[in-house]
Order: structure tokens, then sequence, then C-alpha cells
């Protein structure tokens, strides 16, 4: 088990950019790094710089590569994009609750994604597609904000066309030869096949698109205990000690950053301090 | 075959109205069918009818440029297409294609005007209809113009 305040050193495998701002890393894990939930996130290290907490994108199965997937935001981030091969970096983790996958099985499963949100949920889908008859229907909603910054879409794509996943897609805006859809992710919503009654929803984007799905899946019939959202909070210790992510009476890093809806709807709209 | 009055029924848009009411909305639509690619309505064109969609999609397009254009929303089943018919100057403000082999039902504009200014109450239930659409949409259109997923926009 590894100590969780100390970063370790660890190689990276490979950089690729995945769509404009947006590269996924691939580290070596350290030999004491536990396995990883589906949802879980890693604290990242760029010696003399920082760090960010950012979360596992790959497959919780391979044990070869710990997989992250980046949007270029500000320095730490920034200095991660400018990585190369063989270079090293800083890493703490595994850390949070996870998705509740197996409260889900049995059920539908309801995936919400936008933007750099759909790496989190990515671990998800490996998890639910190795067990594919543990779940009745999957459905997985996306938004972006163009076509070009769909990510991992051949991915998705692959998934839907060999009938383990239905897959819709919502962009803001897109240039005319874009044959999908354009608008807000909540129309596609209803037009999803779940049973409101069975499903579980997991959603990770940006907190209004979280707030508004929540809203339109209530509409539905979808209750809040069958609702989950991942929310992100500047943090820094990432064991629910210095209080920077703090939500309510929660921290975002140790009792988040997936929490059932019910425990965090009312501090949504709070600001942090 | 389902005539006009039969489709309107299923609709969740004409929910509530009555059956004279929805009579009067029929008489002024008619089956319009359109391949995909093509136009339904030109930017600037005379916006003399509207759209129910019952099959297929469509795309809402603004000329960003003399070759260009950018699909700003795209409707599906059961959505209406166009408020224009109801206001002057009636004009289209944008261009609606096709984007799959579509099936509508078409209202002509200034019928339904019509029907409306000799039956109040008519005029009252689509334009409360008509506005709920255009708030939804207003919520969607500042939505997207966040930007919300590329991280400019605060979360
Ligand atoms: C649990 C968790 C999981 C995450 N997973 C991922 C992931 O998989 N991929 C990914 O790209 N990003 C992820 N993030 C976000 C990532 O941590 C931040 O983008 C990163 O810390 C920015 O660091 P920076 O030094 O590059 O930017 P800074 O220079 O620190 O900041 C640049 C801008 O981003 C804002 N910002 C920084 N951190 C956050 C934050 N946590 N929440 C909101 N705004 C912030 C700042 O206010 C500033 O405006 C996650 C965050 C959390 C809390």
């Amino acid at each position: 088990m590894m100590d969780p305040l100390l970063p370790r050193r660890v190689e990276i495998l490979s950089v690729a950019e995945e769509v404009q701002n947006v590269f996924t890393l691939d580290l070596r894990p350290p030999p004491d790094y536990g396995p990883f939930e589906a949802g879980q996130f890693n604290m990242l290290y760029v010696p003399g710089a920082g760090q960010a907490a950012i979360s596992v994108s790959g497959d919780p199965r391979d044990k070869t590569r710990l997989r992250h997937t980046i949007r270029r935001e500000g320095n730490v981030t920034s200095l991660l994009q400018a990585k190369q091969v063989a270079d090293h970096i800083g890493l703490r983790g595994p850390f949070g609750q996870g998705w509740p996958l197996a409260a889900a099985e049995g059920g539908d499963l309801l995936l919400l994604g936008g933007g750099i949100g759909l790496a989190p949920l990515r671990p998800a889908l490996y998890q639910a597609l190795a067990h594919r008859e543990r779940f009745h229907r999957i459905s997985l909603l996306i938004g972006a904000r163009s076509p070009e910054q769909l990510l991992y879409y051949p991915e998705l794509q692959h998934w839907a066309d060999e009938g383990s996943l239905e897959l819709q897609v919502c962009v803001d805006s897109a240039s005319a030869t874009w044959r999908g859809r354009v608008g807000v992710i909540t129309d596609l919503i209803p037009e999803a096949e779940f049973d409101p009654q069975q499903v579980t929803v997991l959603m990770c984007g940006p907190e209004i698109m979280q707030r508004f799905s929540v809203r339109k899946l209530r509409g539905l019939g979808v209750k809040g205990e069958a609702m989950y959202l991942s929310l992100e909070r500047h943090m820094q210790c990432a064991v629910g000690l210095c209080g920077h992510c703090q939500l309510g009476p929660q921290f975002v890093c140790r009792d988040g950053p997936v929490f059932p809806l019910g425990k965090i709807e009312p501090y949504l709209m709070t600001g942090e301090f | 075959m389902k005539t006009i009055d039969d489709e309107l029924r299923e609709e969740g848009f004409f929910a509530g109205l009555n059956g004279e009411e929805l009579r009067l909305i029929a008489a002024c639509g008619k089956h319009r069918s359109f391949k995909a690619g093509t136009s339904l309505a030109r930017e600037g064109g005379e916006a003399k009818e509207f759209f129910l969609l019952r099959r297929g999609h469509v795309a809402l397009q603004l000329h960003t440029g003399p070759a260009d254009s950018l699909i700003l929303q795209t409707l599906g089943p059961g959505q209406m297409v166009g408020w224009s018919w109801l206001f002057k100057p009636y004009r289209w403000t944008m261009e609606v294609n096709a984007v799959e082999d579509t099936h509508t039902v078409c209202f002509d504009g200034q019928c339904l005007r019509g029907k409306c200014a000799e039956n109040p109450k008519l005029g009252y239930e689509l334009g409360k209809r008509f506005s709920q659409i255009m708030a939804y949409r207003l919520e969607a259109a500042r939505l997207q113009l966040l930007n919300l997923y590329d991280g400019s926009a605060p979360s």
C-alpha cells in the first residue's frame, strides 16, 4: 500500500493527442500501486511546478499502464502536455470513491459524459462491457463543443456498432457536413433507452450540464437515489485533510468525486472558498 | 391511413386542445416529405408555413460565409419547426435542411393565422405552446453559447 501523501516517481510510457488541447498520458504503475476503481483519480505532480487531480481513464484490468486523459487548463496540465516518453513525473493515488457499478447490476445503465467528463466514465464502460451480461441496456450520451472535440469517438462508435451499447452524441454547433445532433445533451435523455424505475445514471461533465440533466431525469421519473455525479473541486491533499475541496460536510477528494445525488444536491450551487 | 387530425392527437404539442380546435388546425395542414439534403426553408425566404416533424431529423443552419454554414440545432420527430409565420415580416431567420429523409405535416401559416383571428382561444392556445418552445430553445441556445465543454465557462 502506497503512503498516500508520498508521491512516487513514475515513467511516462506514451503521450498521445486525443483532440485539440486534450492528450492522454500512459504511466508505468508504481509496484505498490493498488488496483483502482472506475471513477477514482490520481494526483499527478510536475516537480517544481505543482500537482493536478486527474482521473484514471483507462481499463481497470490493465495492470501494465495507468492511463490519464488530460485537458490543458493551466500551469500543471500544460507542463504535463509538454512531457515526453521516458520522462518522469510524480504520482499519488488512487483516491476517492468510484462509480457504484455493482449497485447498477441487473438494471439499465445510463452514462452522461460532457467534454473531458468522459475520461472518468470510460473505466466504468470498460468494466461494464467486460461483464455485459450483468446489465440490461447500456446507453452512453455524450456532449461536446463540436464534432472535432469528441473524445474517444472511434472506440465508442465501435462499441455501438457491435451492439454493446447505445451511443448518442450531441454537439453545441457543427459545420454543415455533420450528420449527428446539435443542441443540448439533455435533449438526448428522453430518447435514450432505459426504464426510469430500473436505471442507474452515472454522469460527469460541467456542473451546469449535470444540474440540467438531473432536472430532466427527474421529470422522466428517475429517482434521485439512482443518480451519481462526479464533481470537481480544487484539491491539494486528496485524503480529506486540507479542506480545499470541502462541499458541505464532505470532502470531494475523500467522499467523492463520485457522489449519490442526495448527498450533494444542496451544495451543487455553492461556490468554493 | 391516418388523417392529419389523428396524427396531431399523437403529439404532445397538441395535448389539451379540444376536437374542434384540432380540426381547425388539421384543416390548414398537409403531408410533405423531404429527401435527405433537401431544404425545408431558406434563410430570408417568406415564412408561409411551419412543420411538425413526424419522421427524420432536420438541421437549422446559418450561413457564416459565402460557402460555409453552421448547424445551430437539430430537431427530430414530434418537434415543431418554424415560428416566423407567426410574426411580421414573416421571413425565415435560418435555413432548414433535412438531415435524413423527413416526413412532416406542413401547416399553412396564413390559413392558421386567419383561424386564430376568428377564434382567439385557439390563438391563445397556440401562442402558449409556441412561447414554451421559444423559451426552451432560448435556454438551450444560452447553454450552447456558454462553451461549457471546453472549460471556458465557470464550472
Ligand atoms: C477528482 C478530479 C478529477 C479530475 N480529473 C480530470 C481528468 O481526468 N482530466 C482533466 O483534464 N482534468 C481533470 N480534473 C481537473 C484538473 O484537476 C484541473 O484541470 C487541473 O488541476 C488544472 O491544473 P493546472 O495547474 O493545469 O491549472 P491551474 O493553473 O491551476 O488553473 C487553470 C484554471 O483552471 C481552474 N481550475 C484548476 N483546477 C480546477 C478544478 N479542480 N476544478 C475547476 N477548475 C479548476 C483554475 O481556477 C484556473 O481558472 C479533475 C479534477 C478533480 C478534482
